[in-house]
């Protein structure tokens, strides 16, 4: 699936729900689906600075394409960094790093969060961001 | 009062959250304020806007008298001897923070060497100014522990207590284990020996009947915004001689005798250390604040909460209390917990969708929470405003909560 699919397609299986209750329930359920990151990797420098709860943020390099792992002791956060990396993972960091992540205004997850949990996303979206870059 | 004629004092309980009606469990963070605290606030920037003690006119008197009679309704609420006992601040933190600045400065007080104990449950701002103390003068840490109840372990305080001891900082009640301390305890153990004893009372002043010398502390701060007052407000007590000895804290404003080029004298207390322009239109709030805390005290509905709580969380599986003292009387309406398998930040989240307000994470107490080896908790802390109803709905939500998270 192309970048802008895989957008389009979490941004639709939001739009299914009208209640945040639900949309949180897909969030639990896409972290428990998130394979958990190895102890060994779950290192200081892993972890995503800003956020509440522990996120770490495992980044591979390999064949031009980047690889993303996360993991998180909170779940909701384990979703929210598990839909990012379904997004963003196993592609180019010039077509990561081009991209805008408007996406995630589209389905209203900054909004739904509290001000502390928002800056939680922003900085796992500039960690996103500042890792593509790195390679690019 | 009934719970609904209290209820009908407070706006803002008629907000919805996401459509529904708003359970507002965070009042040890800050409390709600009624209509007479409001009303207050807008009369001093409606009508009565001017600033104090320095001008002749007629507003400026008024707003004068506003301030300073809030001060007599301070010391009256507290039990202290005089209103010129009374430091007005921005809060228990700008309260703790100039005692510990200023017993630094005080003339021979401390030495390189010299010893503060602090209370392992301590709020980080009874923890942070006795840092920054210690970095400046040398000074040594010692940690007075709690045990696996969240009691302080009193039995051994005589032993933390030397001969260099010179400052001992306890909260009268712990912002996260919501028990009330022994401070006239440890007080009659610190001034054996010599030590002054400084008393964070946010928690407590709203909660227990408070008497600064019953406690017989030397200092005792507390916040207006815990207490149904508008926020930036707040009340140090003092010692009168201890205010007296003490250097000023900031400069400037109405704080001065005289202002020369050779050097300048200061106002005497309180006012030496009321530097700048006041919060002129909270302070006076504080006097309606007090009314309302001493006509709420222990209602029966609160009295229900408190039997329901403890009891109610315990049948929750994996749910861990903190702060359950032997005696049950030393509680106050704050429950900290936590639940196996579910994250506090998770909770908190989806608990706020259903309407309900609670706190989640360190609440500012990160020593404690590396004690109980978590990285935080779950708060829900309860006014004479809130209902059994809410509680229960509460209960009852953190129970589909935990579901969502752990099925």
């Amino acid at each position: 699936m192309d970048l802008n699919d895989a957008k389009a397609s979490v941004v639709q299986d939001f739009a299914m729900f009208d209640e945040w209750l639900d949309k949180y329930e897909y969030l639990i359920d896409l972290g428990k689906k998130l394979d958990p990151l190895p102890e060994e990797l779950k290192t200081e420098d892993r972890l995503i600075k800003g956020c509440q709860s522990r996120v770490w943020l495992d980044t591979s390099f390999e064949d031009g394409i980047l690889v993303f792992r996360a993991d998180s002791d909170a779940i909701i956060t384990k979703g929210i960094i598990s839909l990012l990396i379904n997004v963003y993972s196993g592609r180019t960091p010039a077509e990561i790093a081009a991209d805008d992540f408007s996406f995630v205004e589209q389905i209203g997850l900054k909004e739904n969060l509290s001000p502390t949990r928002a800056n939680g996303l922003a900085s796992m979206i500039a960690t996103i961001r500042a890792e593509a870059e790195r390679y690019a | 009062m009934t719970v609904a004629e209290i209820r009908s004092q407070f706006p803002q309980l008629n907000e919805k959250v996401y459509g529904k009606p708003l359970v507002y469990l965070d009042n040890a963070a800050t409390s709600l304020r009624p209509l007479s605290v409001i009303r207050k606030w807008d009369e001093m920037s409606s009508a009565l806007s001017a600033n104090l003690h320095r001008a002749v006119h007629a507003i400026a008197n008024r707003a004068t008298e506003e301030f300073e009679s809030s001060r007599q309704a301070a010391a009256d609420f507290i039990g202290a001897g005089s209103a010129e006992e009374i430091v007005f601040t921005s809060g228990a933190t700008q309260g703790l923070n100039l005692v510990a600045f200023c017993l630094g400065e005080m003339k021979g007080f401390l030495k390189e060497g010299d010893e503060i104990i602090i209370g392992e449950a301590e709020h980080h701002s009874n923890i942070l100014p006795w840092q920054f103390l210690a970095q400046r003068k040398g000074l040594t840490i010692k940690v007075l522990p709690v045990n696996d109840r969240g009691e302080l372990r009193i039995k051994e305080l005589p032993s933390l207590l030397g001969p260099r001891t010179r400052v001992c900082c306890i909260a009268q009640v712990s912002n996260v284990l919501g028990i009330e301390n022994p401070v006239s305890e440890i007080a009659a153990h610190c001034h054996e020996k010599g030590c002054l004893l400084v008393v964070d009372g946010a928690q407590g002043v709203v909660h227990c009947k408070t008497s600064v010398g019953a406690l017989g502390a030397d200092f005792y701060a507390f916040s207006g915004h815990k207490l149904y007052a508008a926020p930036g407000t707040g009340v140090l007590w003092g010692r009168r001689d201890l205010l007296e000895q003490l250097p000023p804290y900031m400069g400037g404003g109405e704080m001065i005798n005289t202002v020369k080029w050779s050097g300048s004298t200061f106002a005497p207390v309180p006012h030496k250390f009321e530097a700048g322009t006041q919060n002129m239109a909270g302070i006076p709030t504080l006097k309606p604040a007090f009314a309302f805390a001493q006509n709420s005290a222990h209602l029966p509905e609160t009295e229900r909460i408190m039997a329901f709580m403890p009891e109610a969380l315990s049948r929750i599986g994996g749910l861990r209390l903190y702060g359950t003292p032997t005696d049950v009387s030393a509680r106050i309406p704050l429950f900290s917990f936590t639940i196996e398998g579910a994250h506090h930040e998770d909770l908190a989240l989806i608990l706020d969708k259903m309407g309900i307000a609670v706190r989640s994470g360190q609440m500012c107490a990160e020593p404690l929470m590396d004690r109980f080896g978590v990285t935080g908790m779950l708060r829900a802390s309860f006014a004479p405003y809130n209902t059994l109803e809410e509680a229960e709905y509460f209960v009852e939500s953190l129970k589909r909560a935990v579901k969502m998270l752990k099925d």
